[in-house]
């Protein structure tokens, strides 16, 4: 082979590469409309515009209205969740987070620290949900596909867990052509279809009366070895990077098992003297108090609908703004630019999804 | 570690990375470790097997060529005091005992192939049996796994032993390149069978890294990728519900359909699996058999199986053909055929007999069931009666004027072919020879054209919507332009290297991104199974 035979082959390769991240990009994937805008409006916001983040699952993204807050208090919090995200993907929902903002304070859901049995059929699927909203390509999608094959070898050593898939998403979804659902909607952060990370869905009005959850803070419940291993990671993390976190506890009903691992979590989180709020009890020195109607404030026992949302809000963020010195954005032009008006488009969203359904002809739609 | 997933790529890319850089005269060696590490990743005990294999042939290859050299040196040392009779006696005794070894090793080694693939479906046999005397009897079924790619490397162990024993070429010392050949990976699970006087010499040779057998191999890779993944796995889907048990609304359109698509799954995924196979060898400067013709060009069932399969038919032909034709009680049949019934009658006996056992074989070699025997004996009997009715056929032709020479005599042979063809692929593909009688009774007489040109839209009905019905024809369409190219001499690969740089590349581009858009791969993609691979 000579020296301009070897050169050619590379320049080949190179071809075939820069063809492969095109079809990557054009294949993204398309079910998780919600998580697609919620992440590429906080990775084009402006610089340094945003107070604290929220992390989580689907907890964090239903029951947060960003624009809710900022119109009350000029506070800028943006949740960042996926579905039910595997709890060993944390640290790279917050690597993420830092890579675009330099958030104050950072607001950890606790909720995926109590999920249980995780089971690597579904374990795959839900860090995908994360996965393909990331940036192709990126040092931390690599670190966050790496460790899903991690957490699914650790679940079922006998099973190979190398899937390239998690690496590049075309891979799985390259069959999408014969469904005619190319990604070629790039412009997915213009304020008409942006909600600033807010869930927006049918069944976000839907009722479902739900019985509230009983609060005993001395059931505890063994947390799954993969949650514990990664909430000592996450104190790690945490210390490492001096960061300001607040831990917080996203309402919904739960069943005795559950409720004692969220009881597990908050016993860690005394022991190791980091900041939580709950609001299961409000005498309780970490609960806050929510006015919620469990007949019309939830749309299952995992989630609020959007008038829970709107009074979770309400309640967080004004301990948010009792306890945390945020300024007010609301006269700050970078800022306005992404979050003025997004509140009055939400009602009028709203509005419109109740004018075209029924809460009793929910439909489920994406996500 | 199927071919077609990106694990096998990464570690053919290894293989070949490591192959060029070490010391030429320790290229056999990477390879036999690749071959090893490639097999037993299936399963370390399907290596014993492999293992056992390879010790029993060469030592009794061993055994074979000691004997005969020692015989020659016994001649050489009695110079020329022994006449020609006495040398010609001695070699005929020596030769004896080499075949009997010969013969006994070639058992041996069927034994465990039957054993392994056939003991548990002959103890189901015979329970069967038990069941139907009502005989209360019943024997256990036996656990027993089949070996990776068991067929292909017994049958290269056999052909290598009748090889020594036929003292065509000397046997090899060297265990490890013997090993190589048994083992080689490329080769190892759905062939093509391959010949030690051949195959087995390139790879103990050493090898430049040369870049026309990198781009070569790479481009017969993805042609082999193209038709597996973008042809054969989206049309299985088709035949695999069509075919399926229980599927009893035998429409003929559907069949016609169903056996349509089956013949381009099973050509598309046992060539291309081939392609891919002769692709990868080609890259470390290994040149396999070639094991495909464009068999969809074939004038009769006989071309047909010299298109099809070809390692296996020219195996075949070797070892199982020739000798049943020159066999004694073969040749003396003919003898007495021809006395009684004149040499018409002689000459067929061979034409007739040789065809049937090397049938039989091919049907048994795919599986022991009466489908595929039925199968065996349908292609056998065709073949014989062809070549038994030429005379009748050339009388005919003279008397109807048919002028054999033109194209559309040609497409006739093909459509005579084709549907000869598509028969035997229902005695095969049907879930029973029942089901298959039934089906192509059907074939024949419920004929429905809006569903079979998709007018009525229900031909979308059986896994492949209409979108990508459009990739399959179009994908065909190249498949079969680029056929007819090469039945009239035109060497795709060599035609391509002299184009301009930009339209080659902007060629292997589109078919990469063809294959990766339109190919049937990712996580819910079995990718493991070749059917050619199962047998």
């Amino acid at each position: 082979m000579t020296k301009k035979q070897f050169l050619r082959a590379i320049a080949f390769f190179l071809c075939v590469a820069v063809m492969v991240v095109g079809l990557c990009d054009l294949f993204e994937e398309t079910n998780t409309q919600n998580s697609n805008k919620r992440f590429y409006k906080y990775r084009n916001l402006k610089e340094d515009t945003v107070d604290a983040v929220m992390v989580g699952t689907s907890g964090t993204d239903r029951y947060w209205i960003p624009s809710q807050a900022y119109e009350k208090y000029g506070m800028t919090v943006y949740p960042m969740s996926t579905n039910s995200m595997p709890v060993f993907l944390m640290i790279n929902l917050i690597e993420e987070v830092y890579t675009h903002q330099n958030p104050e304070l950072l607001i950890i859901d606790i909720r995926p620290f109590t999920q249980e049995n995780i089971d690597t059929n579904r374990m795959d699927a839900k860090a995908r949900l994360l996965l393909d909203v990331m940036e192709p390509f990126t040092v931390n999608r690599i670190k966050a596909a790496l460790n899903t094959m991690d957490a699914i070898k650790k679940v079922e050593p006998d099973k190979s867990s190398f899937d390239l898939s998690l690496f590049f998403s075309f891979i799985k979804f390259h069959s999408r052509w014969s469904e005619g659902s190319f990604r070629i909607q790039r412009n997915m952060g213009d304020v008409e279809h942006n909600y600033l990370g807010f869930y927006i869905g049918n069944k976000m009005i839907r009722k479902d009366p739900q019985t509230p959850t009983g609060y005993n803070p001395d059931n505890l419940v063994e947390l799954d070895p993969i949650c514990e291993e990664t909430l000592y990671e996450l104190f790690d993390y945490i210390e490492e990077n001096n960061l300001n976190v607040l831990f917080f506890d996203s309402p919904q009903i739960r069943n005795e098992i559950d409720m004692g691992r969220a009881n597990t979590v908050y016993s860690i989180l005394d022991k190791e003297n980091y900041k939580y709020v709950h609001y299961y009890d409000e005498n309780d020195e970490d609960g806050i108090t929510i006015d919620f109607d469990y007949i019309s404030d939830f749309y299952n026992p995992a989630h609020t609908n959007f008038y829970g949302a709107t009074k979770f809000t309400e309640a967080f963020s004004s301990y948010l703004h009792e306890n945390y010195d945020f300024e007010d954005h609301r006269n700050n032009e970078d800022v306005k630019v992404d979050w003025d008006g997004v509140q009055d488009n939400l009602i009028i969203k709203i509005a419109e999804i109740e004018a075209e359904k029924a809460p009793d002809d929910f439909i489920e739609t994406e996500e | 570690m199927p071919f077609t997933s990106f694990r096998f790529f990464f570690f053919l890319a290894a293989v070949i990375f490591v192959y060029y850089i070490v010391p030429k005269r320790f290229q056999w060696a990477v390879l036999l470790a690749a071959s090893y590490a490639f097999y037993l990743y299936s399963g370390i005990d399907n290596v014993f097997f492999i293992v056992g294999t390879t010790l029993f042939t060469y030592l009794s290859a061993l055994l074979m060529q000691s004997m005969r050299n020692k015989n020659q040196k016994k001649i050489d040392a009695l110079g020329d005091g022994l006449t020609v009779e006495k040398k010609r006696e001695m070699k005929k005794a020596v030769a004896k005992k080499i075949h009997t070894v010969q013969v006994l090793t070639v058992l041996v080694n069927l034994a465990t192939l039957a054993s392994l693939k056939y003991l548990n479906l002959f103890i189901g046999s015979a329970n069967d049996m038990f069941t139907l005397f009502r005989w209360d009897a019943s024997i256990p079924f036996v656990n027993l796994i089949v070996p990776l790619g068991l067929s292909y490397y017994t049958f290269n162990s056999i052909g290598y032993l009748i090889d020594i024993g036929r003292g065509k070429y000397p046997a090899e010392k060297h265990l490890g390149k013997f090993a190589l050949f048994v083992s080689f990976f490329p080769s190892v699970v759905q062939g093509p069978l391959n010949r030690f006087g051949d195959v087995g010499v390139q790879l103990k040779e050493p090898h430049k890294l040369e870049y026309d057998n990198l781009k070569n191999g790479a481009l017969l890779i993805l042609w082999g990728l193209f038709k597996k993944l973008v042809i054969a796995d989206r049309v299985s889907a088709i035949a695999g519900t069509i075919f399926a048990p229980g599927f009893t609304d035998y429409n003929g359109s559907q069949i016609l359909f169903g056996v349509l698509a089956y013949s381009f799954q099973i050509y598309g995924d046992f060539s291309g699996g081939t392609d891919i196979t002769r692709g990868a060898a080609q890259m470390m400067g290994i040149n396999l058999p070639m094991n495909f013709e464009r068999p969809f060009f074939s004038t009769s069932l006989g071309d047909f199986w010299k298109r099809w399969h070809m390692s296996l038919g020219a195996w075949m032909r070797e070892y199982v053909f020739y000798p049943v034709m020159l066999c004694r009680p073969v040749s003396n049949l003919s003898k007495k055929m021809r006395k009684k019934h004149g040499s018409y009658a002689g000459k067929m006996v061979p034409s007739v007999a040789a065809p049937m056992v090397v049938f039989f074989l091919i049907g048994i070699w795919h599986g022991i069931t009466s489908q595929y025997i039925v199968n065996g004996l349908y292609n056998a009997t065709l073949i014989s009666a062809s070549v038994a009715m030429v005379p009748v056929y050339n009388k005919l032709i003279e008397k109807l004027h048919i002028n054999t020479e033109t194209f559309s005599y040609k497409l006739f042979q093909i459509f005579r072919t084709t549907v000869l063809l598509f028969i035997s692929r229902i005695i095969v593909k049907a879930p029973s020879l029942k089901d298959a009688g039934l089906m192509i009774k059907a074939m024949f007489t419920s004929i429905d054209l809006d569903f079979l040109f998709g007018l009525d839209g229900k031909i979308y009905k059986y896994g492949v919507n209409e979108k990508e019905m459009g990739i399959v024809v179009f994908s065909i369409l190249i498949l079969l332009v680029v056929g007819i190219l090469q039945e009239n001499g035109v060497k795709i690969r060599e035609t391509l290297a002299k184009q301009n740089i930009f339209f080659r590349w902007a060629l292997v581009l589109l078919l990469i991104a063809f294959i990766l858009i339109f190919g049937v791969y990712g996580p819910n993609y079995n990718a493991s199974d070749f059917i050619y691979g199962r047998f």
